[in-house]
């Protein structure tokens, strides 16, 4: 059997998912063993924008028009397209613009230098599948490499994507680790997507929330947590938001918690 | 001997000699909170822990384990049988209940030979409560607060003592090589110990009770209560209250292949009946969809299955779900309410 056609993609990112897959360096060998890498600018000088692909794995968030007609093109021409790390996933921490003037935010960040590029007139950060069809997802800031190798024999056996819908605090639970919330700080594992083997508790730091939602995140029993921890609604904003605004549940936490008090409020009357 | 005697200043001495033929696993601290941990160190050893963070269940079922690695070729597999000569030293009554509790489960009619080989190897070294170690303890409630089998050997604080009570020859056999560490017991020891089992031990008071009695009948009685959706609507299906319980034990498995996709290898990982595709079958159909019902169904196993399949409920009243749950879920509160207390 042919070995599948594979082409690697960077748009607005830091490029640090595409490097995660230059960090495997242990089983580079086997991958290229395993799968045709006809386009990986960041690590190939030589790539064919021709051969029709059997995945592409897309890093980064579409911010100009620009970038809306390649990833197009992409899509045309693919059977599998990946979106890996928040970027792709949920448009990255740059779509924090949303909830802002983005010519206020571009000023910000640039001031009054002049630029010719596209990025001249920016749009709000997309994630992929805003754009075009995505067929799986790998969240997290960067993506777990380890994750995207499961993912490629997945792909290989003609299996599909299996990332349980479990929360971070199952990993950390596993690592044995002393829970955030009982030494009394706010950690956002109890509501994101656990696969990152709860990196950061396990390394003496609250959960972020980098991997987005996880399936029927209990998001206001988390807001009500964090308002018991001191949290003021600007910073339970600021936590959910951080790395993936561009996630529902994530971008309205305080609205839905709201709703679902309103629910519970006449049931609590009753009693 | 039954009973013998040793001085806490030669517990160091005696775990080192443990050390020479076992993998010996104790309490020590870990984040001003105590976890179960092969130790090299005897020092590091802190008999005076309240409770530990995960249970000691991960020394015979570990988290994740390989079960065997395979070939696509049609050859037979090879099986992953851990037979570390194994200590688990200083375990409360509870956590033996525990243990005793997952041998029904992986030691019963259907034996699992991974789970029995590491037991096999394991000689369990016990340390008696005389009260309740924290605010979270209920194990007088739950029948856990004293044991009779389980353990090899149990050590019971006396003073600048332990006394030792010697259960198995697997327990005699260690002690006997380590004879130099242990005294005889004297008439007048075995009268302060039988004292200090009444008075001390038997008149503590727990502050923290669930009420077992027809506890089976209850759940069955109260299957439409509305406190299942109270509580389970504040449940965030972390799975930290199964993971951290002395016997819960449902798992997944798991095979992984390597990308030539001729080799893998088989490993089974600790589950939870709370996480969402726990009940999740082919085709997307959910038996229990949200989380009242996957949390009643958890309580369901465990106090009321449990009790009619094995005679006594799946919880040794150790306390650890409700310290560890992030809702702030109890269930003694729980069962409070369900007998509308």
């Amino acid at each position: 059997m042919a070995k599948p056609k594979v082409g690697i993609y960077g748009f607005t990112g830091c490029a640090g998912c595409q490097l995660e897959i230059l960090n495997l360096e242990d089983i580079l060998l086997d991958i290229v063993g395993a799968i045709d890498i006809v386009n990986f600018r960041m690590a190939k000088s030589q790539n064919d924008d021709v051969t029709q692909l059997d995945v592409a794995v897309i890093e980064g968030s579409i911010v100009t028009k620009e970038q809306e007609e390649e990833i197009k093109k992409i899509r045309d021409k693919t059977k599998i397209m990946i979106a890996v790390g928040d970027c792709a996933c949920f448009g990255g921490v740059q779509k924090l613009t949303q909830f802002q003037n983005l010519e206020e935010a571009k000023k910000l960040v640039y001031g009054d230098v002049q630029m010719k590029h596209a990025i001249a007139s920016p749009l709000h950060s997309r994630a992929i599948d805003e754009v075009v069809k995505v067929d799986a997802k790998l969240p997290c800031c960067p993506m777990v490499k380890e994750e995207f190798v499961e993912a490629l024999k997945c792909l290989l056996a003609g299996k599909k994507i299996d990332i349980k819908p479990h929360a971070v605090c199952e990993e950390c639970r596993k690592n044995g680790n002393v829970c955030f919330f009982e030494k009394g700080h706010v950690c956002m594992g109890t509501v994101t997507l656990a696969g990152c083997g709860s990196l950061c508790p396990s390394n003496g730091y609250p959960c972020e929330g980098c991997r987005g939602p996880v399936e029927e995140a209990n998001i206001p029993e988390q807001v009500q947590r964090m308002r018991e921890n001191g949290l003021s609604d600007e910073d339970i904003n600021r936590k959910f938001r951080k790395f993936t605004s561009g996630a529902k549940e994530f971008a309205n936490a305080l609205e839905i918690a709201k709703n679902a008090q309103a629910t519970n409020a006449p049931q609590e009357a009753k009693k | 001997m039954i009973l013998a005697k040793i001085s806490k200043g030669n517990i160091p001495e005696f775990l080192k000699r443990l050390m020479a033929s076992y993998e010996v696993v104790a309490p020590v601290e870990k984040e001003g909170k105590f976890a179960f941990s092969p130790v090299s160190d005897p020092a590091k050893v802190r008999l005076d822990y309240d409770t530990t963070i995960l249970p000691p269940k991960q020394f015979l079922y570990p988290p994740e384990e390989k079960l065997m690695e395979f070939k696509r070729d049609g050859s037979a597999g090879k099986e992953t049988i851990d037979t570390t000569k194994r200590v688990l030293f200083g375990l409360h009554p509870c956590d033996i209940w525990g243990i005793q509790i997952l041998d029904w489960v992986f030691d019963g009619k259907f034996p699992d030979p991974y789970y029995r080989a590491r037991k096999d190897n394991t000689l369990i070294v016990g340390l008696n409560c005389t009260s309740p170690r924290n605010e979270y303890c209920f194990c007088q409630s739950m029948g856990t607060y004293t044991v009779d089998k389980g353990y090899d050997i149990m050590l019971m604080e006396e003073g600048d003592n332990y006394m030792v009570h010697i259960k198995t020859d697997a327990g005699n056999q260690v002690i006997r090589k380590s004879s130099d560490l242990f005294t005889e017991v004297s008439a007048e020891d075995t009268n302060i110990l039988s004292k200090d089992l009444v008075d001390k031990k038997m008149k503590a008071k727990f502050k923290r009770k669930l009420d077992t009695r027809n506890i089976s009948e209850l759940l069955d009685f109260t299957y439409g209560s509305p406190v299942w959706k109270e509580f389970g609507d504040r449940c965030l299906s972390c799975g930290a209250c199964s993971y951290v319980c002395p016997d819960c034990y449902c798992f997944n498995v798991k095979d992984k292949l390597d990308l030539s996709l001729q080799n893998g290898e088989r490993a089974r990982t600790w589950d939870c009946c709370l996480y969402i595709d726990f009940a999740r079958c082919a085709g997307g159909h959910n038996f229990r969809k949200d989380k009242a019902t996957r949390l009643k169904m958890r309580f369901f196993h465990k106090e009321k299955s449990f009790v009619d399949d094995y005679g006594r409920p799946a919880c040794v009243g150790c306390g650890r779900c409700i310290k560890a749950c992030p809702a702030k879920i109890d269930l003694t509160e729980i069962f409070a309410k369900l007998r509308g207390v």
